[in-house]
C-alpha cells in the first residue's frame, strides 16, 4: 500500500507540473510588458454613484496636466486584501489607492504602503491640509462623518439632539437602527454615556459595552451596508439611526423627510495613497500633491456630499452645497476626528468582542 | 476520505489509479486542473494558519478558535442556518420537481422559468425586495394593517424566519433542478406496475417512487447544504443580531484586520466540521447514493452498521408513511363518497403545494419588475410610475452592457470547459472502480466546501506570479473550478438513475459503443446533463467573490458591478438590470426548447 501510494504521489507531482507550465503557455498572451504601462497611472478608487466624480475633478486633470495616462479602477470598498496580495506577490496592478485612513492604518502596520511626501518634504498644497487630516501615509481628499440622522414625520416634535437623546429610549420614543460593526457605534456609546470628546480615545471598551447594553434591546435593525441605511429612512423602516452623512443626504435628496444631526459627528478622511515598491511610485507624489489642492477638492466635492479637507476649498463651493458638508467649520468645531491608528490596532479585537456581544 | 460501497469481486485487485487508457482521459485532465488551480493555491493558503507573525510553525491562531467562545457559536448558528434551508427547500423542491417531471410542452416552459426567476434577479435585490416586502412599513404589513387583521406591523425579517426566507428563496431553485434531473430518469411504469400488484396510492408514491428519487433527494440536500454553509451577505441584511454566518468572520479577518493566518485557522475548522458532516451523511444515505455505483443492489460487501440500520430506518418509515397515507386517502374517500374523484384530489393537493411554493419564488420578481419603472431613487412599495429612466441608465452605460457581455461571455466559457472535464469524470466515478475513487470524489467536491474567499485569494496568489490577474481569461478558470463539483454531483445523480442494461441491449442489438452512447445513453440523461449544464453557467453568472479577487478592478462582471452600486445605493437601476436578465434569460430558454423540440420530432421520426 505504501509504495502505491508513493507511486500515486509521483504520478500527480509530474501532472501538476505538466499542468502548470501548460497554464503559464496558455497564458502567455495575457501577460502585460512593463514598458507597455510606464506612462499610465493606475488608480483605484471605489466606484459607485459617485464614481465619475473622481475621474473628473483629479485623474482628467492631473492626466492633462502630466501629459500622462491615469486610468481608474474600481474596486469595492475597503481593498486592503487586494493591496496585500498586489505588494507581496509584486504584481502592481494598481499604483495607488484611494483609501480610508481606517484601511492605510491597516496597511502602514503591515508596510504595504509607500510615504507620500519625497525627500522635499510636503509641497504647498498638501501643507493647507490641517495636522489631523494628514499622515505620513495619507493626505485627507475628502471625509464622511457618522452622523445621527432621524426621521421629522415621526420623531419631528421630539427630535433627538445628540447622542444621550439616542440612547434615551424612554424619554424619546422612536424605533432605532445601530451599525452591525463596533466602528463609529463605540464611540456614540461612550458619548452618549458622558466621556468627553478629547478623552475618548483609547476607546474604554468596558464602559461602552456597558453603554451599549442598555440600549441593545431597543436596536430593531443592526445594519451592515450604507445603502441599507439610506433605504431604511426613505421607507420609514426606523425613526433613526447613526449613519455616514452622505448616506443619509441621498434619502433627503429624494424628499424623504430626514434631518442629520452634526453634533458629535465622527469625522473620518480619505485619500490617495501609494502602494508600497511600484513602478512609479514619484508620479503618484506628484499626483497626491495635486490632488491636494483646494480647487480640486472643491471639484470633488461637486458630485458628492463628503466633505474636502483642504479648508481653502470652500473658497470655490457655494453656500447651499457648503451646507451639506461634514467639513463645513461650522460643524466640524463640534466634531471629532477618529482615530485611525487606535482602531488600526485594536480592531480584530473591538470586532470579536462586539460580535461575542451581539450574538451573546 | 468517505468510503465507497464497492462492487466486491468483480474486479479482483484493485487498482490505485485506472490504468486504461479510457479512465485516465476520463480523470486525469479534471484531476490535474484541480490539483493545479485548486488544491495548490488553497492548501499553500489555508498552510498560512499553522503559521504565527513571525512565519514560525505555531498553534496559536488554533488555540484563539478554542479559546474565545465567539467561534464555536457562530459555527453553531451557521450549521443551524444550514440544516433548516436545506430543510425547507428540499421538502418545499419536491413537489414542484415531481409536477415539472410529468409535465410537457409549453406549460413546462413556462414553470422552468418561473423556478429560475430567482436566479435572474441579483441575490442583493432579492434581499432588499425582502426588504421593502416584509418590512415594518413593507408592502404585506400596509396590506394587513389596512385589513384590520393586525393592530401592529408584525416582526417578519430581522430574525431567524427572515434569514430563512432569504436563503430558501435563492437556493430552492438549486434544490428543484436537482430533483428534477433525477425524477426524469424514472420509469413510469413501475409505480403502475405496483398498482397492477394492489399496492394503493400511498404505498406507490412512499414504497416505490421516493425511495426511487432518494438518489436526487440526497444530492439536492448535499448541494443546498454546501452552498448555504458559505452564505453571508443574505443572512446579513435579513437576519438579527445573532445570526452571523461564519464566513462574515473569515471575510472580515481577511479585509479589514489582514490577518490571514487567522482567516485560514477558521476557513480549515469549516471546512473539517463539513467533513465531518459529510462522513455522517456518507455512512447514513452511501456514496453509492450521491456517488452513484450503479449495481447497488447486489452489493452485499462493505456496507458500514450505520447504513444498514438507516436503510432498516428508512424502510419502517417508508412503510408507516405509506400505511398511513393509504389511511388517509381511505377515510377521504368514505367521507366524500367520491372514489371516481381520488386521482384528481391527490393532484389538488399537488397544485396547491406547488402554487404556493412557485409564488413564493416568483414574489420578489413581480415586486422588481414594477419597481424598475419608478420616478423615485429607491425600492418602495407602491413604486410611483412611471419612468423610463433607470433603463435608459443602464442601456446608455457601456459599463453595464460590457459587464453584461462579459459575464455572459466567462459563464458560457467556463461552464463548457467545466462540462468537458467534469462530465466525463462523472461517468468514471459512477461506473468504473478503482482504489482512488473515494479521493478523486473527494477532490472534485472539494472546490464546493472550501469557502470561496480562499478559492478567490489562493488564486490571485497564482494568477499574479503567472501574470494573468485581472483578464477575463483569469475569472474563466477561477468559475470553472467552482462549477465543477455542481456538475459532478448533478451528472453522477443522473447516471445513478440510468438503467445500464440499456446500453447492453442496444449492444446486444449491434450497436457500438459511439452508436450507442448517441441514440440511446445520452438521449435519455440529456435533461440531467443540461441541467447540470444550467447550474454551472447560473452559478458563474451569478458568483461574487472570485470576481472580486481576481479582476483586480480592471475588468468587470455583472455581480461585481451591482455589488458595488448596491454598496452605496440600492437604486432601481439594478431592479432594471434584473428584469432585462429575466427578459432576456427566458427568451433563451423558450428558443432553446422549441429548438430541442424540433430535433426531438426528428429524432422521433426514425
Amino acid at each position: 500500500m505504501q509504495s502505491k501510494t508513493q507511486k500515486r504521489m509521483a504520478a500527480i507531482d509530474r501532472r501538476g507540473f505538466m499542468a502548470a507550465s501548460g497554464t503559464a503557455l496558455l497564458a502567455a498572451p495575457f501577460i502585460r510588458t512593463a514598458s507597455a504601462k510606464s506612462r499610465t497611472l493606475t488608480i483605484r478608487d471605489p466606484g459607485g454613484p459617485v464614481g465619475e466624480a473622481y475621474r473628473k475633478a483629479f485623474f482628467e486633470p492631473f492626466s492633462k496636466r502630466a501629459g500622462i495616462d491615469v486610468v481608474g479602477v474600481q474596486s469595492s470598498h475597503g481593498p486592503t486584501g487586494e493591496i496585500k496580495a498586489m505588494v507581496e506577490a509584486g504584481n502592481y496592478a494598481w499604483d495607488g489607492a484611494l483609501l480610508d485612513m481606517s484601511d492605510v492604518a491597516v496597511l502602514t502596520d503591515r508596510r504595504y504602503l509607500e510615504t507620500v511626501s519625497g525627500p522635499g518634504g510636503l509641497g504647498p498644497n498638501a501643507s493647507q491640509i490641517p495636522a489631523d487630516l494628514r499622515n505620513d501615509f495619507l493626505i485627507g481628499a475628502m471625509g464622511y462623518a457618522t452622523v445621527l440622522a432621524y426621521r421629522t414625520d415621526t420623531m419631528g416634535r421630539q427630535p433627538p439632539k445628540n447622542l444621550a437623546d439616542f440612547w434615551n429610549t424612554a424619554a424619546i420614543p422612536g424605533v432605532r437602527s445601530l451599525r452591525k460593526h463596533p466602528n463609529g457605534t463605540l464611540e456614540p456609546a461612550l458619548l452618549a454615556d458622558g466621556v468627553e470628546k478629547a478623552h475618548l480615545y483609547p476607546l474604554d471598551l468596558d464602559r461602552a459595552f456597558r453603554s451599549l447594553d442598555r440600549i441593545k434591546n431597543d436596536i430593531a435593525v443592526w445594519w451592515t451596508g450604507g445603502a441599507q441605511t439610506s433605504q431604511m429612512l426613505k421607507t420609514g423602516e426606523v425613526d433613526c439611526l447613526l449613519t455616514w452623512n452622505a448616506r443619509a443626504q441621498v434619502a433627503i435628496d429624494d424628499g424623504a423627510p430626514v434631518n442629520i444631526v452634526w453634533k458629535d459627528g465622527m469625522f473620518s478622511f480619505a485619500g490617495f495613497a501609494i502602494l508600497k515598491g511600484g513602478p512609479n511610485v514619484e508620479l503618484m507624489r506628484e499626483f497626491v500633491e495635486f490632488a491636494s489642492a483646494g480647487e480640486r477638492q472643491a471639484e470633488f466635492v461637486k458630485h458628492s456630499t463628503s466633505g474636502p479637507c483642504n479648508p481653502k476649498a470652500f473658497d470655490f463651493i457655494e453656500p447651499k452645497l457648503a451646507k451639506i458638508l461634514p467639513t463645513n467649520p461650522s460643524y466640524f468645531a463640534e466634531m471629532f476626528v477618529m482615530d485611525a491608528r487606535w482602531w488600526g490596532s485594536n480592531n480584530a479585537i473591538a470586532q470579536e468582542r462586539y460580535e461575542n456581544w451581539l450574538v451573546g | 476520505m468517505a468510503r465507497v460501497d464497492f462492487v466486491a469481486g468483480t474486479a479482483p485487485p484493485l487498482r490505485i489509479w485506472p490504468t486504461w487508457n479510457k479512465l485516465y482521459w476520463q480523470t486525469g485532465p479534471v484531476a490535474v486542473f484541480l490539483l493545479s488551480l485548486f488544491v495548490i493555491p488553497v492548501v499553500m493558503l489555508l498552510g498560512l494558519s499553522f503559521l504565527d507573525d513571525r512565519s514560525l510553525p505555531s498553534l496559536e491562531h488554533y488555540q484563539r478558535l478554542i479559546e474565545v467562545p465567539l467561534y464555536g457559536k457562530v459555527l453553531l448558528t451557521t450549521i443551524k442556518v444550514a440544516f433548516y434551508t436545506t430543510l425547507l427547500c428540499v421538502v418545499g423542491a419536491y413537489p414542484v420537481a415531481y409536477l415539472l417531471s410529468i409535465s410537457r410542452g409549453s406549460t413546462r416552459n413556462w414553470l422552468i422559468i418561473l423556478v429560475l426567476m430567482p436566479f435572474w434577479t441579483s441575490f442583493l435585490v432579492r434581499a432588499f425586495a425582502w426588504i421593502v416586502l416584509l418590512g415594518r412599513k413593507g408592502a404585506v404589513n400596509q396590506i394587513l394593517l389596512a385589513m384590520g387583521i393586525v393592530d401592529a406591523p408584525l416582526q417578519l425579517i430581522y430574525n431567524f424566519a427572515g434569514v430563512m426566507i432569504g436563503m430558501t428563496h435563492a437556493l430552492m431553485p438549486l434544490a428543484i433542478l436537482t430533483l428534477l434531473a433525477v425524477m426524469e430518469g424514472i420509469d413510469p411504469n413501475l409505480p403502475k406496475a405496483a398498482a397492477t400488484m394492489g399496492a394503493k396510492g400511498g404505498t406507490r408514491f412512499w414504497r416505490i417512487y421516493f425511495p426511487l428519487t432518494m438518489p436526487g433527494v440526497a444530492s439536492a440536500a448535499l448541494l443546498v447544504f454546501i452552498t448555504s454553509l458559505g452564505f453571508f451577505i443574505t443572512p446579513a441584511l435579513l437576519g438579527g443580531p445573532h445570526d452571523t454566518m461564519i464566513v462574515q468572520l473569515i471575510i472580515f479577518q481577511i479585509r479589514e484586520v489582514l490577518n490571514w493566518q487567522f482567516a485560514g485557522a477558521i476557513g480549515v475548522l469549516l471546512v473539517i466540521t463539513f467533513m465531518a458532516i459529510f462522513l455522517v451523511y456518507d455512512r447514513i444515505f452511501g456514496l453509492s447514493v450521491i456517488g452513484g455505483s450503479a449495481q447497488q443492489a447486489r452489493v452485499p460487501a462493505k456496507r458500514s452498521s450505520i447504513r444498514g440500520w438507516a436503510v432498516l430506518a428508512g424502510n419502517a418509515i417508508t412503510s408507516v408513511l405509506a400505511n398511513l397515507t393509504d389511511a388517509a386517502i381511505y377515510a377521504l374517500t368514505i367521507l366524500k363518497q367520491g372514489e371516481k374523484n381520488r386521482g384528481r384530489r391527490t393532484r389538488i393537493g399537488l397544485y396547491a403545494a406547488c402554487t404556493f411554493v412557485l409564488a413564493f419564488l416568483a414574489l420578489p420578481t413581480l415586486f422588481v419588475l414594477p419597481v424598475s419603472f419608478t420616478s423615485e431613487a429607491f425600492l418602495t412599495w407602491p413604486p410611483k410610475l412611471f419612468s423610463l429612466q433607470w433603463y435608459q441608465l443602464v442601456l446608455d452605460s457601456p459599463v453595464w452592457l460590457g459587464a453584461a457581455a462579459r459575464s455572459f461571455m466567462v459563464a458560457l466559457v467556463a461552464a463548457t470547459i467545466a462540462m468537458l472535464f467534469a462530465v466525463p469524470c462523472a461517468f468514471a466515478l459512477a461506473r468504473d472502480n478503482f482504489a482512488a475513487k473515494p479521493a478523486l470524489f473527494g477532490l472534485v467536491v472539494a472546490p464546493m466546501i472550501v469557502p470561496n474567499i480562499f478559492i478567490a485569494v489562493g488564486l490571485f496568489f497564482l494568477f499574479s506570479r503567472i501574470g494573468i490577474a485581472g483578464t477575463t481569461f483569469a475569472v474563466v478558470l477561477g468559475h470553472t473550478v467552482i462549477v465543477i463539483p455542481y456538475i459532478v454531483i448533478t451528472v453522477l445523480a443522473v447516471i445513478k438513475g440510468y438503467d445500464r442494461n440499456l446500453d447492453y441491449a442496444a449492444a446486444t442489438m449491434g450497436a457500438s459503443g459511439m452508436q450507442t452512447f448517441h441514440r440511446v445513453t445520452f438521449p435519455l440523461i440529456r435533461s440531467g446533463i443540461i441541467a447540470s449544464f444550467m447550474f454551472a453557467f447560473i452559478i458563474s453568472f451569478d458568483e461574487l467573490t472570485i470576481a472580486l479577487f481576481v479582476t483586480g478592478g480592471r475588468i468587470t462582471t455583472l455581480p461585481k458591478l451591482m455589488y458595488e452600486d448596491a454598496l452605496l445605493s440600492v437604486s432601481p437601476r439594478l431592479a432594471a438590470v434584473a428584469s432585462l436578465l429575466l427578459v432576456f434569460m427566458s427568451i433563451i430558454i423558450v428558443v432553446s426548447e422549441l429548438i430541442r423540440r424540433k430535433g426531438g420530432y426528428r429524432h422521433g421520426q426514425n
